[in-house]
């Protein structure tokens, strides 16, 4: 069982070496080649997701701030036009009061106006009217004499200084 | 008297048939120069012995010569059937190879050797484990023989771990760089050629050490098969047949497992051999 048989040991290593020899050139170098590019390639898949992976994250950060930012922003502007609306109704409040006080004025004005101008007016009117009232009653009622006694009376009627 | 001679034939039967039954194990395990197929008994071309420097070499192409090409082609051609293909995924069979070469790349060469020494490696220990492993599982299959069962065999495929610690190892460090890196630091002087000395039976006694345990795992689980079906002839009866065959088949798996361990193994020593020499300890 243990026969020392060189034969044998020379055909063991002619065949391990066309095995090893064969075997590299045929199957093993494309095999390791191959899964050596596939393990590149499986690295830098994992690199670039990775890296896609933190830009995606900066990216998110940033929209999220942004939309914090636009969000702050509304609140102020809806805020701001809030105010300025009040502001502006205030405003408008007031000028319409006082648009109405000085209509109201104006119009309390014209009606004085228009009183006086029609008490001017009426009074002018009941004066002719009197006074020709007047004449009418004098002319029917007044001869010479009467004439006369009425100057005379009032000559007399008149201060004494006058006289003079 | 006639019992005890009766008892003795017997005794003397059984010592004969057991002398028998070991040649017959003897002559299943052992090398041969013909290869019995069914029904016909296949000779094989017998050269004439070379002698060269007072040696004997005979290289006839005996049974266990073919095994080896056998287990050669066939891993050849388990390799290029399985990598039929483009592109990086590989499919069916490819993945097994696939695992098992990045298992070796990974687990034995780098592992023992370095990252670089061990991708420089691959290759061998690849065609070290593939080619042990399919010459291992080849002695499984009926009508073939365990070529790694023959002591030959195993010390040529130590030779070749022997012979590449020492070229890479030279190569790496320079033929007298190799031969002081083998002692180790911090030996006093005057211990240095002894200590050369031992280290060099070391090294011889490694490598012997890995063509015993090919050898001798491979060819035990065979002597023990053989054993538990010759129990079967040596009893002359049946009864012990479902014994027989029961531990035979559990053998049988067993060595399944060991074909595939002792393969491992011998890849896994060739690595941290030639690891060793190629970065010697610092």
């Amino acid at each position: 069982m243990l026969e020392l048989d060189p034969g044998m040991m020379i055909w063991t290593w002619i065949t391990f070496f066309v095995v090893l020899v064969v075997l590299s050139k045929v199957a093993l170098k494309p095999i390791l080649t191959t899964i050596e590019d596939r393990e590149k390639a499986i690295r830098e898949d994992l690199e670039q997701a990775q890296k896609q992976r933190e830009e995606a994250e900066q990216l998110l950060q940033k929209h999220r701030e942004l939309m914090a930012n636009t969000e702050s922003e509304a609140q102020r502007l809806l805020k701001e036009s809030r105010e300025l609306a009040e502001q502006r109704r205030q405003e408008l409040l007031k000028q319409a009061r006082e648009e109405s006080q000085k209509v109201v004025e104006q119009a309390k004005k014209e009606i004085e106006q228009e009183k006086e101008n029609a008490l001017i007016s009426l009074r002018t009117e009941i004066a002719d009217l009197a006074v020709n009232a007047a004449e009418k009653i004098i002319m029917h009622n007044l001869d010479e004499e009467k004439q006369k006694a009425i100057v005379n009376e009032y000559i007399k009627s008149l201060p004494k200084s006058a006289k003079n | 008297m006639a019992m005890m001679s009766s008892t003795t034939v017997a005794a003397d039967t059984v010592a004969q048939e057991s002398e028998n039954l070991s040649a017959w194990i003897q002559h299943h395990v052992q090398n041969s120069s013909e290869w019995v197929l069914p029904g016909y008994k296949l000779e094989l071309p017998h050269f004439p012995p070379i002698h060269l420097f007072g040696i004997e070499i005979d290289l006839s192409i005996s049974n266990h010569v073919i095994m080896l090409w056998v287990a050669g082609l066939v891993t050849i051609l388990l390799f290029t059937l399985a990598f039929k293909r483009k592109g990086l995924i590989p499919g069916g069979l490819g993945i097994l190879i696939e695992w098992l070469v990045i298992f070796v790349r990974d687990e034995i060469a780098i592992a023992n050797m370095g990252e670089e020494h061990g991708r420089k490696f691959t290759p061998l220990l690849v065609t070290f484990f593939f080619f042990i492993l399919t010459a291992n599982l080849i002695g499984l299959i009926p009508l073939f023989t365990t070529s790694t069962g023959n002591v030959n065999v195993t010390a040529g495929l130590a030779v070749i771990t022997l012979l590449s610690t020492q070229f890479f190892g030279i190569k790496e460090h320079g033929l007298f760089g190799y031969y002081k890196s083998l002692v180790p630091h911090g030996v006093p002087l005057l211990l240095w050629p002894l200590m050369f000395v031992v280290e060099i039976m070391g090294i011889i006694a490694k490598h012997v050490a890995l063509t015993i345990r090919l050898f001798a795992n491979m060819i035990a689980g065979h002597i023990v098969l053989f054993a538990f079906l010759g129990l079967i002839i040596l009893f002359k009866t049946f009864i012990v047949s479902p014994v027989s065959v029961g531990f035979g088949v559990f053998v049988y798996f067993l060595e399944l497992l060991v074909a595939l361990i002792q393969a491992y193994i011998f890849t896994m020593l060739s690595a941290l051999f030639i690891g060793m020499s190629v970065n010697p300890e610092h």
